[in-house]
């Protein structure tokens, strides 16, 4: 007897949906690998022809540039200079974002405000803000500090403020020679805290007395703060301690360096691959993998072994450095790691901590000083050494970009709030939960949820038009580069790391955002 | 008609006193001067034409709405724009709306706990030992720790009616909240408030749930152009009605 078997027809090729959604993602891969290589090869070629030298010398070359304001004003290389430039460009960010932030959520609750008055000004302020260049703004605020008059002999002497075309001084508290082992303390003591107000908040749950977790915490830390402030030399036995793991750190050889790097790309890649099996495993047994799945598996291992061969390639790379020595990049990074621990070894010392700065500053964690004017040079008044001076470009731009975004944030805010349904307010005070409980436990939660992914927006917005300091001389990390461009005519790779950098920061925040935005979301069906 | 369910109950002292409560919405009125008593465990049902000021009425007990002339006067305590006085009448008065208006970011447990914890200053295990309770009585225990999101409209509001219970109101209102359930759903709903009649809670009920107000309602009101037009007891409302517009209304949905 015959059995019949009735023949599966087999698809084709060019019509199986598998095999075209796999050469698809390959052929889009490659065509963009290669495009960046054609151009890459390129670009390189015409620079060859054109004479124009591409290179990183420039990064430890010695360097004319002189900074008008930032941690270091006469850099002895590119790269400090570019660091300076950096440091300048996140302070004005940062900074900015959180009073941004501040001014803008106050400025959106405002235009909710039932108070005329309160409700027409902020109105007025966001309409007028936000339909105005911000270049024109930042020329705005340089204008209107450059007005300011100049410092002439008669206004030397102490302040507790000072405002003066040469910018703004104005009393400040530094940390200083104690700072790191007194800071020490006031961690311990936020730990301490955050630990006892946790038990409060369990206390007030379980029993419904209050807690007042928030005083306990206020409370140790200040307790922690004055203990620390007169007991801070105890901790001197720590240098000794991380300076010798400086030593033992500079002592292990070179190879161990991207050795850890590929280790942890392998097993980073390796624990996500894992996690991402498990959370395709389902109580039923494993899930059926999707071909998008697997190439995401497949694409996690590819990066992981690049990662790690690039770590090995970079790290053989050797490069002169300020001082003439030839390093390879392992041993800078190693030289990196092993200065930290010694700087941080330093921190504690006691000699350190007695030791006058620079004859300006006291011993003690933090130093309170006033800004002087005086005579520098040729007879010049000058804000001296004291104090805290925002210059001109830095008030320009600062100001420029957080009044700017401010007014932004503001209508995120006020959208956010609206879009939470009048039937939660209503629904709260049916319960008889009165406006600060339930702004606190139903609004804002909600409305949260609602503003953050534009609020990222107006982050990374803010961080990126930081670059415009250039209009008005600020040395960011633009400016900065712009000066070496131009003494060096290394344009291409200045830009590069412009780029590079831009690109981290704003990644960075894409990152805290959205990490925040998942941990936030509704459960739904 | 068998009105024996209501009939068990014994109706108490006045519990929820209106004299002439008007109020205007810009220049539009509406209420015209709605003077009423409610009884404590009685059972009221509030019917008439959509735009015709019955949930502005209901929604003015809890000043949700503020009413601008007349009185109300909640278990003894008087509606004025006193804050303290508003709070003590909202922690005594429950409400259940028709969108359910559950807090969709907190659990079923968390939203019954919320107020009783911070109103009431329950410690957190009572409150939700009583949560679970009263999700028992409403027959959904099992969902207590799944979001709103999750849960059917029907047990939506059924939680919607637990969180409002979790406050041990004396007067529970109940705003249209059949109306945006499917037909399927509006019988669990009014089955867990027929129990709360039974149970003797003090009950004003706005609804198009005609059946409901035959069988639970001790008394019928029907609102038309902000006032209370004809008002007596479900056998005398649904049989022998007195006023043309109620006749008119009655013609249109039975």
């Amino acid at each position: 007897m015959t059995v019949q078997v009735r023949e599966q027809t087999k698809t084709p090729l060019w019509r199986n949906a598998t095999v075209l959604k796999w050469t698809a993602q390959l052929v889009v891969l490659a065509s963009v690998l290669g495009l960046f290589a054609l151009l890459a090869s390129e670009a390189l070629k015409n620079f060859e022809a054109s004479d124009i030298s591409f290179g990183w010398d420039w990064l430890s070359d010695p360097t004319g540039v002189a900074i008008r304001e930032g941690i270091d004003t006469s850099p002895d290389s590119g790269a400090r200079a570019m660091l300076v430039g950096i440091v300048n460009t996140l302070r004005v960010a940062i900074s900015g974002i959180i009073v941004a932030t501040i001014l803008g959520t106050i400025i959106g609750v405002g235009r909710l405000s039932s108070n005329w008055i309160i409700n027409k000004l902020a109105t007025i302020y966001i309409e007028t803000i936000r339909n105005i260049p911000l270049l024109v703004q930042i020329f705005f605020w340089n204008a209107l500090a450059i007005g300011l008059p100049s410092l002439t002999n008669e206004d030397l002497g102490e302040y507790w403020f000072k405002a003066s075309n040469k910018g703004f001084a104005m009393a400040w508290v530094f940390p200083d020679g104690g700072f790191w082992p007194w800071l020490t303390f006031v961690l311990v003591g936020l730990a301490v805290g955050m630990f006892v107000a946790k038990k409060r908040r369990k206390y007030q749950e379980d029993t419904g007395n209050p807690g007042h977790g928030g005083r306990y915490l206020a409370g140790i830390i200040l307790v922690f703060a004055i203990i620390g402030w007169f007991a801070a030399p105890l901790l001197s036995f720590l240098d000794p301690v991380f300076t010798g793991i400086g030593d033992l750190i500079e002592s292990i050889p070179a190879v161990v360096i991207p050795i850890i790097i590929a280790v942890v790309a392998i097993v980073s890649a390796g624990l996500w691959i894992r996690g991402f099996f498990e959370s395709r495993r389902t109580p039923a047994g494993f899930g059926k993998m999707t071909d998008d799945d697997w190439f995401r598996v497949i694409f996690a291992g590819l990066a992981g072994v690049v990662v790690a061969i690039l770590g090995f390639v970079i790290g053989g790379f050797e490069i002169e450095t300020v001082s003439g020595e030839v390093m390879s990049i392992a041993e800078l990074i190693r030289l990196g790691i092993s200065n930290f621990f010694q700087w941080l070894g330093a921190s504690f010392d006691t000699e350190g901590y007695r030791t006058v700065v620079e004859g300006v500053r006291s011993g003690g964690p933090l130093v309170f000083e006033k800004p002087v004017v005086e005579l520098v040079g040729a007879g010049i008044p000058q804000y001296g050494k004291t104090g805290m001076v925002i210059t001109i470009p830095f008030f320009a731009i600062w100001t420029g970009v957080t009044i700017y975004t401010a007014a932004f944030i503001a209508e995120i805010v006020r959208g956010g709030i609206l879009a939470v349904s009048k039937g939660q307010t209503e629904a709260a005070m049916a319960l008889g939960l009165r406006r600060s409980r339930y702004l606190r436990f139903v609004i804002l939660p909600q409305a949260f949820r609602i503003i953050l992914p534009p609020l990222g927006n107006q982050y990374l917005n803010l961080a990126k038009n930081t670059s415009l300091g250039l209009a008005v001389a600020f040395a960011d990390i633009v400016a900065v580069g712009s000066t070496i461009i131009n003494q060096t005519g290394q344009s291409f790779p200045v830009v590069l790391v412009w780029m590079a950098f831009f690109l981290t920061v704003s990644l960075t925040i894409s990152a805290i955002v959205n990490y925040y935005n998942r941990k936030m979301m509704l459960v739904e069906r | 008609m068998d009105n024996g369910q209501a009939a068990t109950r014994t109706l108490g002292d006045p519990i929820v006193e209106c004299e002439g409560v008007k109020k205007w919405f810009g220049d539009f009125q509406a209420l015209k001067g709605v003077t009423a008593t409610v009884k404590e465990r009685e059972v009221v049902v509030i019917i008439g034409p959509s735009g015709s000021g019955k949930s502005t009425w209901i929604r003015c007990i809890n000043r949700l709405e503020a009413h601008q002339e007349g009185s109300i006067i909640v278990d003894g305590t008087e509606l004025t724009n006193d804050i303290k006085n508003i709070e003590k009448i909202r922690s005594e008065v429950g409400m259940v709306f028709q969108q359910f208006n559950l807090f969709p970011h907190l659990t079923v447990l968390d939203n019954i706990t919320l107020a009783p914890q911070w109103v009431r200053k329950q410690p957190k295990d009572e409150a939700e030992e009583y949560a679970m309770e009263l999700l028992e009585r409403v027959g959904i225990p099992d969902q207590a720790l799944k979001y709103p999101g999750q849960l059917s409209g029907g047990q939506q509001q059924r939680v919607a009616i637990a969180r409002s219970l979790a406050m041990k109101p004396r007067i529970m209102l109940f705003d249209e909240p059949t109306s945006a359930l499917d037909p399927e759903m509006i019988k669990e709903v009014l089955d867990v408030m027929k129990e709360l009649a039974l149970g003797g809670m003090t009950m004003m009920v706005v609804t198009h749930e005609m059946g409901f107000a035959r069988e639970v309602a001790d008394r019928v009101f029907f609102f038309d152009y902000g006032t209370i037009v004809e008002e007596g007891t479900p056998e005398h409302f649904f049989t022998n009605p007195q006023h043309d517009r109620t006749k008119l209304f009655l013609s249109q949905i039975l």
